[in-house]
């Protein structure tokens, strides 16, 4: 969705708030009308003139006040649900990454388009917004009284404003580049957190604390310093239009007592002329400066908010026949890790793959459970290559054991059960299954029990066994295992890979331990070697 | 923190100093509007393009020194991040180990980008506005003075009314900001677990349980802001009431004021202008110190999160013979029940001892308590005959090198993930990636989002070439084949115990042939822990291990 699209699916809001920001353009205007009637004053002969001159500058001087409340009130609302959509918009995008798409970035760089970038949308889009109709309504309204008064004055105006844009013109390229570099310089800076605060208690242990500071000021250094050029830039380019508009302000004046001199204007014209010009300079500027920190904000909206663009699959993922592997390699950059491999696996079949560390076994994990797709050679699964299934039709049918385990801040059931209904019976097999049962029972809340980020509160066999657990009650056909033994004992061990042998599904598993017990009970056993190979 | 609030004060001081300089140029400049008036209403027009000469060379003058300004602020915005940002990882680096924790992290991160980032906004340029606005007013003052003290005098009592008014009304706007805080909070570690989860949340097509709930969390978060945004406007809009009277009663006085006292229209001009100067910094006064009072508190934040007390830990050591568990019940801080019970280990220097046990059986515990990350809930640890939780954490910690279940991969090159940006011979960090069968990686090679771009068994050893790096006494491992091959794994032992240091070895995987090499075997076992001699006894109970 474009910001176009975005501000006219909310007509109504935005409605609202452009009347709110245009009500803001009388409020210069009014306070002009108040101070001359002030001046008014001294040209009125009796109490009676007095006292409506009073009456005049109260009006005009307490009505923006309403205005501006009301202004705000009106415009907040729209601010509001524009951020929650762009929020939304920009959470979105990330979330329709594949799997590979998304690891092509570090997680920082997501951390930070979500809660930085955001920020500075927030901070720019809606001031320079309000500034820009405020600024260009005023001076529009400024210089329509002006023709009346003037018109040598008011074409003078428009030259000048003329000259005010151009300059805003030419800072506009370098102004845009220095605000995409602050991102890319925040987005670094959340790198280097991660560093030190993921890493705190290795930094400790190894007492490396000054040597981590280093690298952090560095980071700290670069990111201040080019915040501190983006701010030059911008102020330098408002000092310039602040000097070009109040000289002209200055030889106006001038030119406006020349007339005076010339007994061509009264004297109340005189500061009318003064005070407005005054009002229009200064708007003009601040419309100008915002004109490029609206268009900064603009690009970080686009950038945050577009789509990631998935190539389209059309088939039904299907396994009842065979899944080939045709000739598939595999590259990371210039490293061959898998080169012409050639199996197939048929439905139920329970296959084993093994080789040395590096040799590429959860590579070619990844490729078969659709994570990687940018592999040479063809994978069918029945009639389709795997490339052209689509991949929600594909996840229904297929499960995924990871060596990393992740559980949410949620109790023991919902990292098991996630969105699916709950079933207790089932759910007890499951934890039987996986030997995690007995562990239960013991917790004082049960399967309710409450696990930190990441299982902090439990030991790595625990993770291990539940992400299993995860697998095993959502029952897919197909199973895709990743070191299901690595922080297990023997025992338990065992115990699980019984349980994975004894599963009614397809089971293609990688493992590097218990090989010649495995090596028995698996109808298929499929061995890597290190390629290591630079191409 | 919060004596840092103003950042870095010589630059603060040299922004003041500038400030000044150049609002007595402008200053200046509106004493010469008074005098061109003048002389414009005596027709004399000679004197009058003498004086807007003058005054467009003052104009010059003020771009000049406002680059100048530009400049400097930049340089006080910029050294003063600087040092509050490295002031923070200083404290935060500053905390024990004993101190530390995980579920912090997301709020150092909060504090870190988020927090800091409010608080430049709405503090430090806030604190060079009103240094402006206060240099304004006073030349205002003194323009106003020129013409009547009584003025002067009325200028100053509408000040003291400000910033009186000021205080009075900001109070729920603070309320309001420290929960829009807390929602933003909620929001990134939200995030946080959502990106940690990518892959789990794919796979089970959590999308849509995960947005809705991103969702809610990010309305709160615009919620929240909405009613610190309607409380402000009111707060604001009374101000400006009040504000608007004073300045307009004002203005109308003063005028009447000079009509009877009869003063020139230049001085009535000038009159004008300067309570103009004086109505501008008065109104943005107030909106500037409630902003400034909101944002105050997220420093008293930072102290809060940073603050722990003092733990005094004065003993130093360089070396020691042995290490001594004496009936410790050990656990976690937050469950009443201990993992292990009357722990009695006893380890001296040179030794290879091997914990083995099931999974779950609270291994991990013993090298945790070692390491120091949890206190034992009785009993006693000793080094020689001190206690651990006595000696200087640098001295302590030198003595141990860490090989980790888990293990923490760092955003940069393999050469720094071992050395750990400490200053250390390439071909010592090539020699120990030899040694765990690492010689085939590039060094320079950068590794991103915790080590997802190695392997399992890579990064595994990866962390054993880190600590064989370091001249530590002790080589603690925890579970470092687990991910490892066979024959590696074996190698890796073999190796290890080879080495001229104290070995813990944590693990469930053992090697049979290689188990006469440990000196001292423990088992742990139905929650505690047990010397054993029988090398049978540990044998039996690893029945699926290659032999």
């Amino acid at each position: 969705m474009t910001l176009n699209q975005l501000l006219r699916k909310n007509k109504k809001q935005l409605t609202l708030y452009l009347i709110g920001a245009f009500m803001t353009t009388i409020s210069g205007l009014f306070f002009t009308l108040a101070l001359s009637n002030a001046f008014g004053i001294i040209e009125e002969a009796d109490f009676a003139g007095i006292w409506r001159r009073i009456a005049l500058v109260l009006l005009f001087a307490f009505t923006p006040i309403l205005t501006q409340m009301l202004s705000r009130f009106l415009r907040i609302g729209f601010m509001r649900d524009i951020l929650i959509q762009v929020r939304t918009l920009a959470y979105e995008k990330i979330m329709s990454h594949t799997y590979e798409s998304f690891r092509k970035n570090p997680k920082e760089h997501y951390m930070s388009m979500l809660v930085s970038d955001i920020n500075l949308f927030e901070k720019d889009f809606f001031l320079s917004f309000l500034n820009i109709i405020y600024s260009f309504g005023s001076f529009i309204l400024g210089v329509t009284i002006l023709t009346f008064i003037s018109p040598i004055i008011a074409v003078a105006t428009l030259f000048v404003s003329v000259i005010l844009f151009a300059v805003t013109k030419l800072f506009e390229p370098v102004a845009r580049k220095t605000k995409q570099q602050t991102q890319e310089a925040n987005a670094d800076y959340n790198v280097q957190l991660t560093n030190i605060l993921n890493g705190m208690e290795v930094i400790k242990l190894y007492h490396v604390e000054e040597n981590f500071k280093k690298p952090f000021e560095n980071i700290v250094f670069a990111l201040e310093n080019i915040k501190k050029r983006a701010f030059r830039i911008d102020e330098f380019q408002s000092n310039l239009n602040h000097w070009i508009a109040g000289t002209f302000q200055m030889i106006i004046y001038i030119y406006a007592t020349y007339l005076y001199i010339q007994d061509m204007v009264t004297l109340t014209s005189l500061i009318l002329v003064f005070n407005l010009i005054g009002q229009l300079v200064w708007s003009m500027i601040s419309g100008f400066n915002f004109i490029n920190r609206f268009k900064t904000s603009i690009d970080i909206f686009n950038r945050i908010t577009q789509p990631q663009v998935n190539p389209q699959a059309v088939n039904k993922m299907s396994f009842r026949e065979v899944l080939k592997v045709k000739n598939l390699t595999f590259s990371y950059g210039d490293h061959r890790i898998l080169q012409d491999l050639n199996f197939s696996v048929k439905p139920k079949d329970k296959v084993l793959i093994i080789g040395p560390s590096g040799a590429g076994k959860t590579t070619l994990l990844n490729c078969l459970a659709q994570n990687l797709s940018t592999y040479q050679g063809e994978i069918i699964v029945d009639s389709h290559e795997l490339r052209t299934i689509q991949t929600e039709s594909f996840l229904k049918s297929c499960g995924y054991i990871r060596q990393q385990h992740f559980l949410f801040n949620d109790s023991i059931k919902n990292n098991v059960i996630l969105a699916s209904p709950f079933n207790k019976e089932k759910f007890d097999k499951v934890m039987k299954d996986v030997d995690l049962y007995d562990w239960i029972t013991t917790l004082q809340a049960k399967e309710d029990h409450i696990l930190e980020q990441d299982g902090l509160n439990i030991s790595g066999g625990q993770r291990q066994r539940l992400s299993i657990a995860r697998e095993l009650y959502h029952d897919r056909e197909v199973l895709f295992v990743d070191e299901p033994s690595a922080s297990l004992d023997d025992q338990t061990a065992q115990h699980i890979y019984d349980t994975l042998l004894n599963l009614d599904k397809t089971l293609i598993c990688v493992s590097h331990r218990h090989l010649d017990y495995l090596s028995k009970h698996f109808d298929t056993k499929i061995e890597l070697e290190t390629l290591g190979v630079a191409i | 923190m919060r004596k840092l609030k103003l950042g870095n004060i010589p630059w603060l001081i040299v922004n003041v100093i500038h400030t000044i300089f150049f609002v007595s140029l402008s200053g200046w400049n509106i004493y010469l509007l008074k005098v061109i008036t003048d002389y414009g209403l005596a027709r004399e027009m000679d004197k009058v393009l003498q004086t807007a000469q003058l005054m467009l060379a003052i104009m010059l003058g003020s771009l000049i020194l406002d680059s100048i300004g530009t400049l400097l602020k930049s340089k006080y915005l910029e050294t003063s991040l600087k040092q509050l940002k490295n002031h923070y990882i200083h404290q935060l680096m500053e905390q024990d180990i004993t101190q530390l924790q995980k579920e912090q992290c997301n709020i150092y991160r909060s504090n870190l980008t988020n927090d800091f980032d409010r608080f430049e906004e709405k503090f430090l340029f806030n604190v060079l506005e009103i240094i402006h606005m206060a240099s304004r007013f006073l030349m205002s003052v003194v323009i106003v003075a020129t013409v009547s003290l009584y003025l002067v005098a009325v200028a100053f009592a509408m000040l003291v009314i400000f910033v009186f008014i000021t205080g009075k009304t900001n109070k729920p706007v603070q309320k309001s900001e420290a929960k829009k805080s807390k929602s933003l909070q909620e929001y990134t570690d939200f995030v946080n677990e959502t990106l940690n989860g990518f892959e789990i949340i794919k796979q089970h097509q959590l999308q849509n349980l995960r947005f809705d709930a991103f969702v809610s969390k990010a309305t709160k978060v615009q919620k929240d802001n909405y009613t610190v945004d309607k409380q402000s406007t009111k707060v604001d809009a009374l101000n400006n009431f009040i504000q608007t009277s004073i300045i307009f009663t004002l203005i109308v006085s003063g005028i009447l004021f000079a009509r009877s006292a009869e003063a020139s229209l230049g001085s009535l001009i000038m009159v004008a202008t300067s309570f103009g100067n004086v109505m501008w910094p008065l109104q943005r006064f107030t909106p500037v110190i409630t902003q400034m009072k909101g944002i105050i508190n997220v420093l008293d934040e930072f102290d809060k999160n940073l603050n722990r007390p003092f733990i005094d830990r004065h003993i130093r050591v360089n070396d020691f013979q042995s290490l001594l568990f004496e009936h410790c019940d050990l656990g976690y801080e937050d469950d009443p029940q201990p993992i292990l019970q009357s722990v009695n280990l006893d380890i001296n220097k040179s030794e290879k001892v091997l914990i083995v046990g099931h999974s779950g059986a609270g291994k991990s515990t013993v090298l945790k308590t070692i390491r120091q990350s949890i206190l034992p809930k009785n009993g006693l640890v000793r080094l020689d005959q001190t206690n651990i939780f006595d000696i200087v954490p640098i001295d302590y910690y030198s003595l141990f090198a860490t090989v980790d279940q888990i293990g923490f991969i760092f955003n940069g090159t393999i050469l720094d993930n071992v050395t750990m940006y400490q200053p250390m011979d390439e071909q010592k960090v090539r020699d120990a990636l030899n040694q765990v069968g690492l010689s085939d990686l590039d060094i320079h090679e950068p590794l991103r989002n915790n080590g997802a771009n190695v392997s399992g068994g890579q990064r595994a050893r990866l962390m054993l070439a880190r600590a064989l790096c370091l001249n530590s006494e002790v080589i603690l491992c925890d579970e470092i084949f687990s991910s490892l091959e066979q024959s590696i794994a074996r190698s890796i032992e073999r190796d290890i115990l080879n080495l001229n240091k104290t070995i813990i070895n944590v693990s469930h995987i053992i090697f049979k042939n290689q188990l006469p090499l440990y000196d001292k075997i423990y088992i742990v076992d139905q929650g505690t822990i047990r010397l054993t001699s029988d090398i049978q006894e540990v044998w039996s109970r690893m029945i699926l291990t290659d032999v």
